[in-house]
Order: C-alpha cells, then sequence, then structure tokens
C-alpha cells in the first residue's frame, strides 16, 4: 500500500473522529488520487458524506467499492442506509439483506449485530410504504366504482319517459341500495386491517422477543435468532434451555422456520415493531 | 446484541405480565425508573402456603437490569422497607443479597425472565425449612462491597 495514501486515510480518520467530515472527506479524496484500489478510502469517504447528507456522493462511492469488491460489508450497508434516506425503500431493503448475509458469511459478530438491526428497520420501513399505497389504491378504487354506478343510474334515467315518478324512484332506491352495500364492504375491509394483532409463539425467539429473521436451531431441538442466541452463546457457551455446552459452529439454519417466519412478516409487517 | 434489545425485550416483558398477569402471590410494583441509564422493577412476594417461617410477610425484590439483558442477568436483591423484612432463608443475607445459582452469571440464562426469577425465589422460599441465616451472615454483611453478581458464592449446598 502506498506511505502516502496510508498517511492521509489516517489524517482523514482523525478527522473524521474530531468530526471536520468535509476536512476528512477532502483527505480520503486527495488518498484516492494516488491509491484508487484501497476500497477503505470509498467508504470511509461515504460515512463522511453520509454525515454531510450528501447521500447521492455516499451511494456513487458505495458503488465503486462495489464494483471492486462486491462482498464488501460496509459498503453494502451504508449504500442501504443513504437510500432509505432518499426514499427508495426496497432498494435499501436489498442491501440491508446483502450486508446481513455477508456478515454472516464471514462471522463478522459485531457487524451482524448492527446489519441485523437495520435489516428489520428497513424491512418494516418497506411493509409501512406498501401499506400505505394498498390503503390508497383501495381508497381510489372504492371512489372510482361509486362514481361509475352514479353514472350508470344517470344514463338509465335518462331513458325512462318523462312523467314516470314510480320507474324513476325504483331506479334510484336500487342505486342507493348498491351503494351503501359497497361502501360496507369496503369499510368491513378498512376494519380487518385493525384485527387484533398476535404473533404465534413459535416464531418468537426466547430471548430477544422479537419475529425471528434468521432462526437457527441447537442440538437440543429449540430455535433461536441467530444474532441472539450468538451473543448469549459469546457470553455463556451454552444452551440456554439444557445447559449442555454450545458453540455457534453447531447451529444450524431452520430453514423452514424462516420460511414461516418470512410468511408471517410478509403479511403482518407491523410485527417488525411489535 | 443491538443496543436496543434490552429496552424491547422489557417492554414486551411489561406488555406480557400487564395482559396474562401475574402468577398469584407476585405483585409489580414498579417498573422502570425516569432518568436513570439502567432500569429498576420492584415486586412484592409473598409465600402462598402455610410456612410459618413466612407467614403473612410481604417482601420488596428490586430488579436492576442492565443494557446487556437478557444475555447478562439482572441485579435482584430483597429491598428492606419499614413494612417489607429481608425474610430469613441460609441463602438470603441479613442485607438483602440472595445466593441463587441461577442469578450468576453462569447460572443465569437468557430465557429466564423477571416473572420466572420471581417464581424461583417464591419457590425458594416456599420449600425453606431452617429459620437461619447463611453461615457468616454479619461478618459478610459488614465486609462486603461487591455487587451481587461478583459475588462467588458456593453453590454446593443442595438442601434447601
Amino acid at each position: 500500500m502506498n506511505p502516502q495514501a496510508l498517511r492521509l486515510k489516517e489524517e482523514g480518520n482523525a478527522l473524521f473522529a474530531k468530526r471536520n467530515y468535509a476536512g476528512a472527506e477532502s483527505c480520503y479524496s486527495q488518498a484516492l488520487v494516488i491509491d484508487p484500489a484501497m476500497t477503505s478510502l470509498y467508504t470511509n469517504r461515504a460515512m463522511c458524506r453520509f454525515n454531510m447528507k450528501e447521500y447521492n456522493g455516499v451511494i456513487a462511492d458505495c458503488d465503486f467499492c462495489l464494483s471492486l469488491d462486491g462482498e464488501n460489508i460496509k459498503a453494502n450497508y451504508f449504500k442501504s442506509k443513504a437510500l432509505a434516506e432518499l426514499g427508495d425503500t426496497e432498494t435499501a431493503n436489498t442491501h440491508a439483506q446483502r450486508a446481513y448475509d455477508i456478515c454472516r458469511k464471514t462471522d463478522d459478530r459485531k457487524s451482524l449485530d448492527m446489519t441485523h438491526t437495520w435489516v428489520l428497520n428497513c424491512r418494516s420501513e418497506w411493509w409501512r410504504v406498501r401499506e400505505r399505497r394498498r390503503k390508497r389504491e383501495a381508497q381510489d378504487l372504492e371512489r372510482e366504482v361509486l362514481e361509475l354506478l352514479a353514472k350508470d343510474r344517470d344514463e338509465t334515467l335518462g331513458s325512462v319517459p318523462e312523467g314516470d315518478e314510480f320507474e324513476r324512484k325504483a331506479i334510484w332506491e336500487e342505486s342507493e341500495k348498491k351503494a351503501v352495500q359497497l361502501k360496507s364492504i369496503f369499510e368491513r375491509a378498512r376494519k380487518d386491517d385493525d384485527r387484533e394483532r398476535e404473533v404465534p409463539p413459535w416464531l418468537v425467539d426466547d430471548i430477544s422477543f422479537n419475529v425471528m429473521v434468521d432462526p437457527v436451531i441447537t442440538s437440543s431441538g429449540r430455535s433461536y435468532d441467530r444474532a441472539a442466541i450468538q451473543a448469549a452463546i459469546h457470553a455463556n457457551a451454552v444452551d440456554p434451555v439444557t445447559r449442555e455446552p454450545l458453540t455457534k459452529e453447531e447451529l444450524r439454519p431452520n430453514i423452514v422456520l424462516r420460511q414461516a417466519c418470512d410468511w408471517f412478516l410478509e403479511n403482518n409487517g407491523w410485527a417488525y415493531d411489535w | 446484541m443491538a443496543t436496543n434489545m434490552s429496552a424491547k425485550r422489557l417492554m414486551k416483558e411489561l406488555g406480557k405480565i400487564n395482559n396474562d398477569g401475574l402468577p398469584p402471590g407476585i405483585e409489580l410494583v414498579q417498573s422502570g425508573s425516569a432518568g436513570s441509564e439502567l432500569s429498576d422493577w420492584l415486586f412484592d412476594i409473598r409465600v402462598l402456603d402455610e410456612n410459618p417461617i413466612y407467614k403473612d410477610g410481604v417482601y420488596r425484590l428490586k430488579f436492576r437490569f442492565s443494557k446487556s439483558y437478557p444475555i447478562e442477568p439482572p441485579e435482584v436483591t430483597f429491598e428492606k422497607q419499614a413494612d417489607r423484612p429481608i425474610p430469613i432463608h441460609p441463602h438470603i443475607y441479613s442485607n438483602g443479597i440472595i445466593c441463587l445459582d441461577l442469578l450468576g452469571s453462569q447460572g443465569w440464562s437468557p430465557v429466564q425472565s423477571a416473572q420466572s426469577v420471581c417464581m424461583s425465589i417464591q419457590s425458594m422460599l416456599t420449600s425453606n425449612t431452617k429459620n437461619e441465616r447463611p453461615p457468616g451472615d454479619e461478618e459478610f454483611v459488614r465486609g462486603n462491597t461487591l455487587r451481587p453478581r461478583d459475588i462467588e458464592f458456593l453453590y454446593h449446598d443442595n438442601t434447601v
């Protein structure tokens, strides 16, 4: 590694620690002129830019870093953070998940916690976005159908001969009845959204009390969320229930349970903040 | 684990208590203390059977949760008040410190909860027949400056 680029990087880090983000950014930029292949310079600069709220700049740096090293945790993480700030919740979600998956593969315990929290955050936000969209669409649909109903009624009324008040009244009443029915159907659907929210206990991690995102199973047959059980093993290397020795190498992904959790969260996004 | 894990988990334990209630003889008096980094919960516990040692007694338990809860155990002690004595028990010192393996860092399991700890302590009192303090109580209470979880208790005594 080029010593001059390294010196500039350290200078940048020192400025960053003092929250001088503009100064740090400039050091990293100078270092990149000398050594454009040093990936940590891109992610460090992305962090400066994130603190300066220059989110497009963050994404540019992360993309460059990812073109050199697609498995870079920080680049995926900061890209996701910047995307979330810019309102692209869906892509933010994708990169959050990627950062988490890489942490798992590389066994980076410290980042695992951070990315795990961020994945939950992104998924929950993505669910909220979809919910808002769904509700808006349902409202639009209701209005549109009511308008069509009124239009149809007016057309039918137009074909009734003058003076036939009996027929006119029947058409009005028929149309009113349909509108009331329609409104009540939409109303019932809205109430469905507020129905009692309950999480099945078998999807809940017994340590964090959250719905599991990455369930793993121990030799005793019990499943925990990976981030939680790894933290517990780190403190005391035993199975939390049987007290038998347990290492993180013995944890196996519980794929079917993961599908069940995913399915549940997909349909009950409120459970992320539950 | 993420720093917000303990707060979130305590919130859920509290929600469960508010929803489902606590077993007979256990009552939540206070949950959380404002402006504190740590979180304190207070419980009142009573022994339900006719054990003469604890008849009509109500005891105040104090839980102190660190940010590492539930990975680390809570610090649980009896608190003395005018109408809340420290229960007499061969594993409970007169300053309120409880010698119970599940409260030590080796015996603790993150699947335990405030409620399950209360129940363990309640049953520890229920099954006790010895109206006495731990050996060396006076000396221990005078000399101890350690936090409860840092004390190396001897758990070989399984007779109580």
